[in-house]
């Protein structure tokens, strides 16, 4: 945290945080009446961390989500992903820091349905200028990895919703994003499918080193989680970390923090 | 590590893809809206054709034709009536298809889309629509104007050469038909660009 407080005045960050969120404020303004959507958000996110975010419907959530995401901008203070300063930022700069550098997963899972599971993959990959045979070969890699190898020419309908959420995993992770923003994963999905899919989310962080900040209200996350931020009104209310969370995890797994030798 | 262009892609072919399957998801509404562009386009080549083959006819023929005339001016107003309407059709099948697909355009602007990419797409679907409309109509328009010449003037005045001549109009009205729906592509697309990423987390589908 002190060192966090030093200048960063410059582009350069602290080389092991992925995000830095200083002072954000959000407000919309309807009428004569000012919502304060966020109002004034502080949060580092280590490299490799798993961070949960919670709070009550309302709470800010889906706005930090936003605004970490890139997909609007703070009123006010500043928000750094992999180093770059996202206020910064023109359109297209943006559209190319949420290709390379973001992955998200939504709670609708928002597969483009005319696409096939393979082809929604490879899409990230596609406005990432890569290769049709590099996209290819990637993309069934990454089904293998969430488990839909045999999936691969199915097209949304075609799959159940854990399923389309496995595929939606694997698109975030299709151009090796520095972050993996998920908005609710859980929340379409039934309690067993739902377990799946952040243990599956588990493994990627743990197995791949990819940080991810995951937003939601389902106590079930709080297992998998290296900290929990709670949101209320706008703020930070609190910041838990796994070890001060005082329930039972059954078997305690390591904190993987390094990459995997193929990563590196 | 980045890559050396700095900019998200998207090759044309991608963006006529979702084009195509974009109609092909509407099809039933989209064929209206075709046969719409193609009625209208038809009319206007009857004109046009009919106009041609009066004036290429030259005085030797105007015995033959004696009270048919060129067309009169009210037809003119007719066909502008047809045009706008039909630009109207194409206007509103465009916009539904945007609005029907606000969380996808979000959830493509999440994935890396930049604006230009997805106004590619539905100006690709408005132009695919007219250029469509246009060839089917401009042909039947133009068929129907010799029937029509044949028919009422006499067959022996309709020599290929003036027929030929007049076919340069199934040209001008696959033109008139593409610059419409251009024109009609303008307000759909500025809404599709100005959809915000975040959009895709819209919980209506």
């Amino acid at each position: 945290m002190s060192e966090l407080t030093a200048d960063i005045s410059g582009t350069e960050l602290v080389g092991s945080l992925a995000v830095i969120v200083r002072g954000a404020k959000k407000y919309y303004y309807m009428g004569a009446e000012t919502v304060k959507a966020l109002d004034g958000i502080d949060l580092e996110i280590g490299r490799g961390e798993y961070v949960s975010i919670m709070g009550p419907s309302g709470s800010g959530k889906t706005t930090l989500f936003n605004v970490v995401g890139g997909l609007t901008k703070p009123s006010d203070g500043e928000v750094f992903i992999d180093k770059t300063d996202i206020s910064r930022l023109g359109p297209n700069e943006l559209a190319w820091l949420r290709c390379r550098k973001i992955g998200y997963i939504f709670q609708t899972f928002n597969l483009i349905s005319i696409m096939t599971a393979l082809q929604n993959v490879t899409l990230p990959m596609i406005f990432a200028g890569v290769d049709r045979g590099t996209r290819e070969v990637r993309g069934m890699d990454l089904l293998n990895m969430v488990g839909l190898g045999d999936r691969a020419n199915h097209k949304p309908t075609e799959l159940s919703g854990g399923q389309q959420q496995r595929v939606a995993i694997a698109r975030a992770f299709a151009n090796d994003p520095a972050i993996v923003l998920a908005d609710e994963p859980t929340g379409n999905l039934d309690l067993k499918t739902g377990m799946d899919i952040i243990s599956l989310l588990i493994e990627m962080n743990r197995q791949r080193g990819v940080t991810i900040m995951c937003n939601t209200h389902d106590l079930k996350i709080i297992d998998a989680s290296d900290r929990i931020v709670w949101i209320r009104d706008g703020q930070v209310s609190k910041i838990e970390t796994k070890d001060e969370i005082e329930i039972d995890v059954g078997t305690m797994r390591q904190r993987g923090t390094g990459k995997s030798a193929e990563e590196a | 590590m980045s890559r050396g262009e700095q900019k998200s892609q998207f090759p044309i072919s991608q963006a006529m893809l979702f084009a195509l399957q974009g109609i092909r998801l509407r099809i039933g509404r989209m064929l209206l809206v075709l046969a719409g562009v193609a009625v209208a386009i038809a009319f206007t080549n009857v004109l046009l054709t009919t106009n041609d083959l009066f004036d290429a006819m030259g005085a030797t023929g105007m015995e033959a034709a004696q009270g048919l005339t060129r067309v009169p001016v009210f037809r003119w107003l007719w066909m502008a009536v047809a045009l706008l309407i039909c630009t109207t059709g194409t206007l509103n099948a465009i916009v539904m298809s945007v609005t029907e697909r606000v969380k996808e355009i979000g959830t493509l602007k999440c994935l890396g889309s930049r604006n230009i990419h997805i106004v590619e797409i539905f100006l690709f679907e408005s132009v695919l629509l007219g250029l469509l409309g246009g060839i089917l109509g401009a042909v039947i328009g133009y068929l129907a104007a010799l029937l029509n010449f044949g028919a009422t003037v006499g067959w022996k005045y309709l020599t290929g050469e003036i027929a030929l001549a007049a076919a340069e109009n199934i040209l001008v009205c696959i033109g008139i038909s593409a610059a419409l729906a251009l024109l009609a592509s303008v307000i759909p697309v500025l809404m599709a660009a100005r959809i915000e990423p975040a959009a895709a987390m819209r919980y209506e589908v």
